[in-house]
């Protein structure tokens, strides 16, 4: 079974960014608001990846968009 | 009415300029950045959509460099005091809108003027290299003249600021929309927008691309982020956009950013500066008009044109027309350095400025009501 996990960017922007960008590449992915997590500091965005996450956090640094942390879901 | 006070803000917005606010009146009720659910991600991916396209309209880096602010003037106060403090040096033009002057002298920083020629940009560019010197922080200075039209050389501006290790602001109220503006080619490290002039936008929103980040904050509160902590995130864009942003103005810009690609920038361009270029020909006709600069020359200018009536204040000359239902603007447009220049301190300009759907006939129409005042 393909794990889950979550990719806390803060920003929605950065959540839409990383979304947008994984979904071009075949990922299946969606944006959560996701209110706990010390990466998130009160409130944030994330995007709920199910799939590999090397590649996938490797494309997200590439392209700029800052991971504040990544949790298995 | 003849509207020809565009500078200002552009008189005529283009159907699909309309039609695109109604329908995210009607489309987008949520609040993007803020909530969870289906309809603020999907108000929140719309806006994104815009930061994207105005990114790569105007050469910037990526989306989340795009800062929406409430207007031209606040994005420039968000990059002044955002980069100076007192004491810090500075250098900036002699054209320049109080939206730079204002904030630069609010900082406390020192700063030089530079002055431009209006018939050679070699001497514009000379100046600023004697102006910025070491320890200079930031140069800032408009894309052209909101009195005089005159466009500064801010590709080679921007080359010397990069040479000497130096921020480069501009604001481009009256050139984003107008003439082509690419801030990693020209080395533009902040560009100051005003969407409502030359992308054809409702009033009530800026733009801030920023490739570097600003070490202050302008204002502070909610970003739908970072809740527990007490100071703003450090993230772009939503470091410098607390508060709800203009979705239905954003969306407005789109359709604004769609309309000049589509009919082609340059071609906006060509048809706006063939009528200013027309007006002042007919104007230096006659002898009782007063004109300030050489003739509008193509990339020298944008369709901005201002004179007097020898003998009349502009305010003056300005009513005088708007009775016979043209729009133009007198006075000292918000920018006493230009007029300083210029030596119109005391009388100020009759400005006219040109957009899209201003035709020949219009400017036929403004040149028989000047010269029904000299009569």
């Amino acid at each position: 079974m393909m794990k889950r996990y979550i990719i806390s960017t803060g920003t929605v922007t950065y959540a839409i960014k990383g979304r947008d960008l994984l979904r071009r590449k075949g990922y299946n992915v969606k944006i959560e608001r996701i209110t706990s997590g010390k990466g998130s500091a009160g409130c944030g965005y994330s995007i709920i990846l199910t799939g590999d996450i090397a590649p996938a956090e490797k494309l997200l640094r590439d392209a700029g968009v800052k991971i504040l942390e990544i949790n298995e879901k | 009415m003849i509207y020809l006070d565009n500078a200002a803000t552009t008189g005529r917005k283009p159907y699909g300029v309309i039609t695109a606010v109604a329908a995210a009146l009607r489309e987008y009720s949520a609040n993007p950045g803020r909530s969870g659910h289906s309809d603020s991600l999907r108000a929140a991916s719309a806006v994104y959509s815009v930061r994207e396209k105005t990114a790569a309209f105007f050469g910037a880096s990526g989306p989340e460099n795009v800062i929406f602010t409430l207007n031209c003037t606040q994005s420039l106060n968000t990059v002044i005091k955002g980069v100076l403090h007192k004491g810090d040096r500075a250098v900036t033009s002699s054209l320049e809108h109080n939206s730079v002057i204002r904030p630069l002298v609010k900082t406390g920083a020192q700063f030089e003027t530079a002055r431009v020629s209006l018939y050679d940009d070699r001497e514009t560019l000379a100046e600023f290299e004697r102006k910025i010197k070491a320890g200079t922080k930031l140069v800032i200075c408009s894309g052209a003249s909101n009195v005089l039209g005159k466009t500064l050389p801010i590709a080679d501006i921007g080359a010397l600021c990069r040479q000497r290790g130096v921020f480069f602001a501009v604001d481009a109220a009256q050139t984003a929309g107008v003439i082509p503006i690419n801030m990693k080619e020209m080395n533009i490290d902040f560009l100051c927008v005003a969407p409502h002039k030359g992308l054809y936008a409702p009033m009530g929103l800026g733009v801030l691309i920023c490739e570097k980040m600003p070490e202050d904050t302008l204002i502070e509160g909610g970003t739908g982020t970072n809740s527990l902590e007490p100071v703003q995130p450090d993230s772009m864009p939503e470091r410098f956009e607390s508060g709800t942003v203009a979705l239905p103005a954003i969306m407005g810009m789109s359709a604004g950013i769609d309309y000049v690609n589509r009919i082609g920038m340059n071609k906006l361009y060509e048809h706006e500066m063939s009528l200013c270029r027309f007006l002042y020909r007919e104007l230096a006709k006659t002898d009782r008009i007063e004109l300030y600069t050489p003739e509008p020359s193509y990339g020298k200018y944008v369709p901005v044109l201002s004179f007097n009536v020898f003998g009349k204040d502009s305010s003056e000359v300005a009513q005088y027309l708007s009775d016979k239902g043209i729009a133009v603007r007198g006075g000292l447009h918000c920018a006493p350095s230009a007029h300083r220049q210029a030596g119109t301190l005391d009388k100020g300009m009759v400005r006219v400025s040109v957009a899209s759907f201003n035709t020949h006939s219009d400017i036929k129409s403004l040149v028989a009501a000047v010269k029904s005042i000299i009569k």
